[in-house]
């Protein structure tokens, strides 16, 4: 039914009236919605895993891409290229680290594969062609081998340096 | 004007002096249990199985001799509003949800510490609500109905009454609990109390909660802090946020990323060497079920289908030649014993380097291996043997 809505209810109580159409693209909601058979105007369906702001990213995300084809299945052997992310979803990800993690936690939980793709890799990207350093110093994360680990995993894994 | 009761026509103040007590040994027996103890617990639950038996029977002894006669009373001189009064307030069934937690409360003796405080916490509570509805219903027994019976019995009538209750409310305490406030009042050794310890950190505000939480590695926090409960895990988030925002991805994310975005040159070059938890994930077998070396060898790290073109420039194809005895001997060296056991499927083709001998080393640190792709090489059956 077109134009039908629900409501999502996030973790701090806010509700967000959204069609169906465009909550269905969480798989999530959508075994929600068949299993319990919910589609009265009145039920509210909560999500104690997100935040208002991230749902309402979600929603945002969720709305400009419904009438995207749905995404390919996950496959370890597919190409792994990440440079295919379309310009409305880079600028939909200019966002600080915690949000972006929020935010694939959000699509994770709802099991939405398209969110899910497009945020991780944008994580895969900023991962990839920077130094153990460099990559330490984006994430603010701690180094914790000790200096002869760490020469002897460098010394390891020499053999796929470039020359 | 304020009714004066005197006490030898009070029939409510002897056996409510008694419950009195019996709530007061509850306390302090529930102060005395160590919920680590399972002799305690137990000794917990039978004596509070016992004293409330003891309040039921306390309920039944007045409404059977005196409610029922205030109601025939009352039934014959009329007041409707003062019937509902007192029909109402003994119809409650304070007991059943109680006695059904107390028998709960047996399966938790073969359950874990943590899950018999957690009913401790339970039952405190719902010792608590009992205290708050039972308190004000024995004050309103007695300034509201004795009232009543002074103003509907003769004092002797009155006198009967009490000593009825009295011989009833002894005679079933001696025939349900022997001695059970004997047992309970007598002082026990007094434990650091581990359910005490419960409520008490369950207060502490955020701030200490998180400075707390400082203290501990990110796998403690999001194994553990995270599911404590609403605050824990409101802390553990801001704490792992602080730390790094990335910390928050559970492993299973960062291992998605690693398996379907980045490569192995990425996770070689860089990745691993970022932190032993990243070290760790890329352990994982998933990342590893299908690799092929020689499109690394030709730089083509993202993708496993083997490359059709073979070179034929001499200088070209000496390069690549330098580059795959690089690379394969790095694979036999270094990654495969380390995830070796992980290959299912191992595309070798086009190779231009790779003997009988340097495969019967590759196919010997690959127990597992389904599939093989030696199509464009130099390999004889001998690799096999």
């Amino acid at each position: 039914m077109a134009g039908h809505k629900i409501k999502l209810q996030s973790s701090d109580g806010d509700t967000f009236d959204v069609e169906v159409e465009i909550a269905k693209q969480s798989a999530t909601i959508k075994t929600m919605l068949e299993d319990l058979g919910m589609d009265e105007e009145e039920d509210v369906i909560p999500l104690p895993n997100v935040n208002s702001a991230i749902l309402k990213k979600v929603i945002q995300w969720a709305t400009h891409h419904k009438d995207d084809p749905p995404p390919p299945e996950d496959d370890e052997n597919r190409e792994k290229n990440t440079n295919d992310i379309s310009s409305w979803d880079q600028d939909f990800l200019k966002v600080d680290q915690g949000t972006l993690f929020e935010l694939i936690l959000a699509a994770n939980y709802l099991d939405i594969k398209g969110l899910l793709d497009v945020t991780c890799k944008t994580v895969a990207n900023m991962i990839k062609g920077k130094t153990p350093e460099e990559i330490r110093r984006t994430f603010n994360i701690k180094n914790d081998f000790t200096p002869q680990e760490e020469e002897q995993i460098k010394k390891e894994n020499e053999w796929c340096e470039e020359k | 004007m304020v009714t004066i009761v005197f006490d030898e026509v009070n029939v409510f103040t002897f056996p409510h002096s008694r419950i009195k007590k019996l709530m007061n040994c509850c306390t302090s027996k529930f102060g005395h249990t160590d919920f680590t103890s399972l002799n305690d617990f137990e000794e917990l639950l039978i004596g509070l199985q016992c004293i409330f038996t003891e309040f039921m029977a306390h309920e039944e002894i007045e409404n059977h001799l005196v409610m029922k006669k205030l109601r025939k009373k009352l039934k014959q001189n009329s007041p409707m509003d003062d019937t509902e009064l007192i029909c109402n307030c003994h119809k409650v069934d304070r007991f059943t949800p109680l006695m059904a937690l107390f028998r709960d409360g047996y399966a938790f003796i073969r359950r874990g510490n943590a899950d018999r405080m957690s009913y401790g916490v339970r039952l405190h509570k719902a010792m608590i609500t009992f205290y708050n509805d039972f308190v004000p219903h024995m004050n309103e027994e007695e300034n509201g109905i004795q009232p009543l019976l002074s103003k509907y019995f003769t004092d002797i009538e009155l006198k009967m009454m009490r000593t009825q209750v009295i011989k009833m409310t002894l005679k079933k305490r001696e025939d349900s609990t022997v001695n059970i406030v004997y047992r309970i009042e007598r002082p026990l050794k007094i434990h650091v109390l581990s359910y005490e310890r419960i409520l008490s950190i369950d207060s502490l505000p955020h701030n200490i909660l998180q400075f707390i939480m400082n203290y501990l590695p990110d796998r403690q926090i999001k194994q553990s802090c995270l599911r404590v409960n609403k605050q824990w895990n409101q802390c553990a988030s801001k704490v792992l946020k602080q730390r790094s925002p990335i910390s928050q991805l559970p492993d299973e994310i960062v291992l998605r990323i690693f398996k379907l975005y980045l490569n192995p040159y990425d996770l070689f070059n860089s990745c691993i060497r970022v932190s032993k938890q990243w070290k760790y994930i890329i352990k994982d077998k998933t990342i590893w079920k299908t690799i092929n070396p020689i499109n690394w060898t030709r730089g083509q790290w993202n993708s496993n289908l083997p490359l059709e073109e073979i070179p034929v420039d001499q200088y070209k194809n000496r390069s690549l030649t330098m580059n795959e005895n690089r690379i394969i001997s790095g694979l036999v060296n270094y990654l495969l014993p380390n995830y070796g056991h992980s290959i299912e499927n191992l595309i070798l083709y086009g190779s231009l380097t790779i003997n009988d001998n340097i495969a019967r080393k590759i196919f010997d640190l690959c127990p597992n291996l389904k599939h093989l792709n030696i199509g464009m090489t130099k390999l004889t059956p001998k690799s096999f043997i």
